[in-house]
């Protein structure tokens, strides 16, 4: 593991940040940054899965990333071997507004290279239409922790296949007691029970 | 120990008092009925319940809560407006326990909770889960519309979430907020989404209490209900026991009210509960300062 990677892995900020602004300013590949940061995010999903970090850590990783982003994107936006990976809309949907779920989702989705476009909490259908068409993205994950949100999901896939977009746009769903039973509910495609599970969902569908 | 820089605030709801000072208040156990997985209820949307199901439960839940001499409170549970309905209809008639309305977050469904509870003239002795530092200046006021008495205040967001010193801040932004409302009592729930984080919600607790005076308190269960190796590391018979023990260190380190998970716990819980607040009241036995005579103290011996 390089430096960066560790210093992600060990959700050391200060160190992260610090690496992170040396490496730019010597005029590293910012790919080979985002690399070294997403093998750190890895690490940190890997530990939480084994129990060796718990909730809160996992939050604190996405927060950090979120943060390394922000200095990072001004250098990956001037390159222009930027890899190519899939655009997903993804949001908490009407009636809830729970965000951590959603917000590590993004976070693990972000560092594993996908465009995502984040819509927040309390997203009615009609949002999540507007922002598919506007993008093209393929696929529309949604959130919802409460069990209420299992009939507004499925009211946003009917809507989405009323406005003609279901065919070319995959459905994906996690959060609270959300599993099979309520993919076949709701009519999505899939549920993720975790943030990387939301990853592997993202490679299936999205590219 | 528990020496705080401001005067102690005591919240009357109903019949029950809560806050004040580790040893001479005891602690009030919050227990939630009616959520999604309890098995009392038969149809969440339409909050269809198992009446004679749920009399028992309440009925158990009373009796040991009058053992003990720990003030309970009901969290009421709904997924959706005429579930909350049905719901308080029947808690305002069959219990004087206070009833805290708690629609995870959902304006209407607290609405419809709101306005039941005022229909029936209970409202003195209902309790809002929650208000947080989302919810909007308009949203807070239709809240106080319904003769709202009392709050419960999520200091608690996903900045706030590896912070104690964040928590209190937004304890602090919502006290201010919601005091200009006309809800005249706050209570202020620190967040526990994990076991780290029950460590930063009571070291917030103290915070609020040294600073404010509110009475302060978490939902402790939530670090056991998240503790994913627990039963695959060390057995369901290791279940219990944290879930207990998630609620006494947090009555040790001075909370005046925890949630504790569902009703079905209040057995192992109250006693226990109890138990520690018989502890910390012989902490003040030397100083000649003694409960009064509901304080489990003169209860469970």
């Amino acid at each position: 593991m390089t430096e960066l990677t560790t210093a992600m892995a060990d959700l050391e900020d200060k160190d992260v940040m610090r690496l992170l602004d040396t490496k730019l300013s010597e005029g590293m590949d910012p790919f080979q940054v985002l690399q070294e940061l997403k093998d750190g995010m890895d690490v940190v999903g890997d530990r939480f899965s084994k129990g060796e970090y718990f909730l809160v850590e996992l939050v604190m990783s996405a927060d950090i990333f979120k943060r390394a982003m922000d200095l990072l994107e001004p250098a990956l936006l001037k390159s222009q071997t930027k890899e190519e990976k899939g655009k997903i809309v993804i949001g908490t949907v009407k009636g809830d507004i729970h965000y951590i779920g959603k917000n590590l989702v993004v976070a693990f989705l972000k560092s594993n290279g996908y465009d995502v476009y984040d819509l927040g909490e309390d997203v009615p259908p009609e949002r999540f239409i507007e922002k598919l068409k506007e993008t093209g993205a393929p696929l529309l994950a949604l959130s919802g922790l409460i069990t209420t949100t299992h009939d507004v999901m499925k009211q946003t896939i009917e809507d989405l296949e009323e406005a003609g977009l279901r065919e070319r746009v995959k459905v994906i769903i996690g959060g609270g007691d959300i599993d099979q039973s309520i993919v076949e509910y709701t009519g999505a495609d899939a549920y993720g029970s975790d943030a990387m599970s939301a990853v592997d969902l993202a490679r299936r569908f999205a590219g | 120990m528990y020496d705080y820089d401001v005067e102690q605030k005591t919240v009357r709801v109903g019949s029950i008092s809560i806050g004040g000072r580790p040893g001479l208040a005891p602690t009030t156990l919050i227990g939630s009925v009616f959520f999604s997985k309890d098995r009392l209820v038969l149809d969440p949307k339409t909050g269809e319940f198992d009446k004679k199901g749920a009399e028992v439960a309440i009925g158990r839940l009373e009796e040991v809560s009058e053992k003990t001499g720990i003030p309970s409170v009901l969290d009421v549970v709904a997924e959706t407006p005429e579930a909350m309905v049905s719901y308080v209809r029947f808690l305002g008639d069959s219990t004087g326990m206070p009833l805290m309305i708690d629609g995870s977050g959902a304006m209407e469904v607290n609405l419809a909770g709101l306005k039941t509870a005022e229909e029936m003239g209970i409202i003195d002795r209902v309790i809002l889960n929650s208000i947080g530092p989302e919810d909007e200046a308009d949203i807070i006021s239709r809240y106080a519309e319904t003769g709202l008495k009392t709050a419960l205040l999520l200091a608690f967001n996903s900045a706030a979430m590896a912070s104690s010193s964040k928590r209190f801040e937004i304890a602090e932004s919502l006290i201010n907020r919601v005091s200009k409302t006309g809800i005249e009592n706050l209570m202020i729930d620190t967040g526990v989404v994990d076991l780290l984080t029950l460590g930063l919600a009571c070291k917030a607790i103290e915070l609020v209490k040294h600073r404010t005076g509110w009475p302060a308190g978490c939902g402790a269960h939530n670090a056991v209900n998240m503790w994913s190796g627990l039963v695959p590391k060390f057995g369901k018979e290791a279940k219990r026991p944290a879930q207990v023990g998630s609620a006494l260190m947090t009555v040790a380190l001075g909370a005046d009210f925890i949630l504790y998970g569902p009703i079905r716990h209040a057995p192992v819980v109250f006693p226990s509960v109890a138990m520690v607040d018989v502890a910390l009241s012989g902490m003040l036995l030397e100083d000649g300062i003694r409960p009064d005579r509901s304080h489990p103290r003169f209860k469970i011996g």
